[in-house]
């Protein structure tokens, strides 16, 4: 009897206390790094990043990792064909024994998986590209090499891809404006590989790096099946922090359990970055290099005499319809096929003319017949992930002899530097694009004797792209800067607020770059009696970049008019004795309105 | 950091699941009922054209056809490449013999390997009559090469 009462007594209770046991099993398992990585919960922060109801099961998913995890559970059970939308977290819950290892077959999910048959993960970076706000810093995205004969062709393969997803004929700056703050839907994508190579390789001319993982047979799995999960899922797009780079290393934590990639990365993830992260965290294998249309260009036209030159462009541009020339076949070959590429590239972004299209097929179909081969031997520039990084702390020490000024002789001061991103022409050049400045967020803070810490300048941009123009290829030189500065040599020394914008012409000269840039600024300036004011500038100046030394001349000149003219002359040099760290030395003379001055400045600088 | 123009482009060898369904209005998709190897000039020459306009085949600026889902067909359970989409590459690499997109259009067809050599040989000694004009659209090339490779005694297998 008393066993009766017990038995019945237990078996009242077991279910209870099996329900306690799996609750706080559950409990425990929701805090799970694994299982929040598959929710997109941020390493430290109670939300996550995906901005869909649909992608989860609770109605507080997004905030409660626990209610999330019975309601898969409970959906997977009554429903066992659910588990087919949300395959990796089915796995997950098998793997805990938290639903039966019995599971349903999910016919499209397998078709997807058997068509991709993902043999090799890589992720690739297509370099930075000044003309295009939404690639200044550069793109990532994943690749996905099927196994077989599939193998052979890089045109066989995937691209998967996030980015926001931008209503078609959307103008640049109310998508850099969105881009920035927000009102994006980000998708992930999915497109064969070719079509990535040729928008990065041939559109925009832009190289790619394959970064090729070492993700096990197991990794690739995990990451594929939460692809499945992702499809159509919309995050939120913001330039900075949740970005094509941010989302590619959330995956790869999803892929690899136990790694941690996102959490430097929070308030930011610049792709070159999250590359290097990548490299560090010892995921990859091997790098491969892919150069874009117009490098190849560049390559076989440098293999050519000047004469051999000429007659590239003038085949390209039609002028002659054939090569007339006694030179060896090899050489005609060389030229022709340069002139058919040529023309590709000038035709690249053109709506397609029937002239220039048989004209293409020509100059195609004499390569041909020449034997002319295009095996072109690029030499790959250094990896853009052993450049220096991007961040910057600099502290400067500056003396200006003020000849003609009224209160001061001279004054000295120190600065401190803080400058987010990125780079300046005249910083290691090794790993970035050539020509180039881009700094977004540059802080400067000056202590001097009588006036104690003040703010001395901040930019919050400064992009100048100096594309070498010749006979080839004529692009446009520009630069934009807008911030605020103290006019550091002027009486009061006043912070003004300025923008700057110019567009010029550079060219190869004396080993470095020559560039000629007029412009405009608009200055406000509060102790003005004409508090804003507009003036006409002139930027001449010439740049030698290099991986250890660079240098640059400069002049300017500003017509205030009624305010007089502000002429500047520099020469900077940089030296940087290590990969991140720098020396630079900036002598100046300047004639404004308030008198000459002669400073000298001398910079340690670190990036991080 | 890069726009994606097409919303519903997710899963490249996806069929059903994503915005554009099997045998949509734009896209392809509905030829893969064809099947077996004999199935493949058909299929090929019917569906390798889909979403390019014929005059836009050689030249043509960019990767995106009305196919928005994917630039890829599937044969027998293996992704096809879409010979619209990559016609400059694939005429440039047929002038010289090799490349990746003469590559990449040998392994759809499914070519083995060791009669690739082969068929790209076969390419590369018709190029003129493979592009006759700059006007020549991926079905008429996709003709040509399946009719170069019925009169080939190695090749004429892979098209019967």
């Amino acid at each position: 009897m008393r066993f009766l009462i017990f038995s019945v007594a237990l078996s009242v209770l077991m279910p209870a206390i099996a329900n306690a046991g799996l609750d706080k099993q559950l409990d425990k398992f929701s805090q799970d790094p694994q299982w929040r990585a598959l929710l997109h919960y941020p390493r430290s922060g109670a939300q996550s990043y995906v901005d869909d109801p649909r992608f989860f099961l609770s109605p507080s998913g997004h905030l409660d990792p626990l209610a999330e995890l019975q309601a898969t559970r409970r959906e997977f059970i009554s429903q066992p064909l659910r588990r087919c939308d949300y395959p990796a977290r089915a796995q997950w819950l098998v793997d805990r024994s938290l639903i039966p290892a019995s599971a349903p077959v999910c016919d499209e999910y397998r078709e997807w998986r058997e068509t991709l048959d993902v043999q090799q993960v890589s992720l690739v970076l297509a370099a930075s590209y000044l003309n295009s706000p939404s690639s200044m810093y550069g793109h990532t995205f994943l690749r996905f090499t099927p196994g077989g004969d599939r193998s052979r062709s890089d045109f066989l393969a995937y691209a998967l891809n996030f980015g926001a997803n931008i209503p078609p004929g959307e103008n640049d700056i109310l998508y850099a404006y969105r881009g920035l703050f927000g009102g994006y839907p980000g998708l992930f994508s999915m497109q064969p590989y070719y079509q990535k190579i040729q928008e990065y390789s041939r559109l925009e001319n832009r190289d790619m790096w394959e970064y090729q993982l070492n993700l096990s047979m197991a990794e690739m799995d995990r990451l594929l099946r939460h692809v499945w999960e992702l499809r159509d899922i919309n995050f939120d797009y913001f330039f900075f922090d949740e970005n094509c780079s941010f989302r590619l290393l959330e995956l790869l934590e999803v892929a690899r359990p136990g790694i941690d990639l996102t959490s430097p990365f929070e308030y930011a993830a610049m792709p070159v970055d999250t590359v290097r992260a990548v490299v560090d965290a010892k995921m990859v294998d091997e790098v491969k290099y892919r150069p874009s249309k117009r490098l190849e260009l560049e390559t076989l036209l440098e293999t050519l005499s000047e004469s051999e030159q000429e007659w590239v462009r003038r085949l390209a541009a039609g002028e002659v319809d054939e090569l007339d020339s006694a030179l060896a076949q090899s050489r005609q070959a060389q030229i022709v096929f340069t002139a058919y590429r040529y023309l590709r590239y000038q035709s690249n972004r053109d709506v397609r003319s029937e002239e220039v299209a048989e004209r293409s097929l020509r100059l195609l179909r004499q390569a041909k017949a020449l034997q002319a081969a295009d095996d072109i031997a690029v030499t790959p520039p250094a990896r853009s992930d052993f450049g220096h990084r991007t961040s910057l702390l600099a502290v400067n020490a500056g003396w200006r002899d003020l000849s003609d000024a009224s209160a001061q002789a001279s004054l000295a001061y120190a600065d401190l530097n803080y400058r987010i991103s990125y780079h300046d022409a005249l910083d290691s050049q090794s790993g970035y694009p050539p020509g180039a400045t881009l700094v977004m967020g540059d802080i400067n803070l000056r202590w001097q004797e009588r006036e104690g810490l003040r703010l001395q300048e901040f930019t919050i941009m400064d992009i100048r792209s100096l594309s070498p123009r010749d006979e080839f290829f004529s692009p446009i030189s520009w630069q934009v800067n807008f911030g605020l500065e103290r006019l550091d040599d002027a009486p009061s020394q006043p912070l003004v607020a300025q923008l700057s914008a110019g567009g010029g012409v550079s060219t190869k000269w004396l080993g470095g770059i020559a560039y000629a840039m007029p412009g405009v600024r608009m200055e406000y300036n509060g102790d003005f009696r004409e508090d804003w004011r507009l003036a006409p500038m002139v930027n001449i100046g010439q740049v030698w970049q290099g991986a250890v030394l660079s240098a640059e001349l400069a002049a300017r000149w500003m017509d205030f008019s009624g305010a007089g003219q502000r002429k500047q002359l520099s020469a900077t040099a940089n030296y940087a004795y290590q990969a991140d760290r720098a020396w630079r030395l900036q002598l100046d003379y300047r004639d404004q309105p308030w008198g000459d001055s002669l400073g000298v400045e001398l910079s340690w600088r670190r990036f991080f | 950091m890069k726009k994606v123009l097409i919303a519903s482009a997710f899963l490249a060898a996806s069929s059903a699941s994503f915005a554009v369904a099997p045998g949509g209005p734009n896209c392809g998709w509905g030829n893969m009922l064809f099947s077996g190897q004999s199935g493949l000039p058909a299929h090929l020459v019917a569906s390798i054209t889909n979403g390019t306009s014929g005059n836009a085949s050689f030249g043509m600026t960019s990767g995106t056809n009305g196919c928005s889902a994917n630039g890829t067909l599937t044969y027998g359970g293996k992704s096809m490449v879409n010979l619209g989409q990559i016609m400059d590459e694939f005429s440039e690499d047929v002038a010289m013999g090799d490349g990746e997109a003469l590559t990449a259009v040998a392994v759809s067809m499914g070519i083995a390997e060791e009669d690739r050599a082969l068929f790209k040989q076969t390419l590369h000694s018709n190029f003129d009559s493979l592009f006759p004009a700059a006007n020549v659209d991926a079905e008429a090339v996709m003709g040509s090469i399946v009719s170069l490779m019925k009169q080939d005694a190695t090749l004429s297998k892979y098209v019967s």
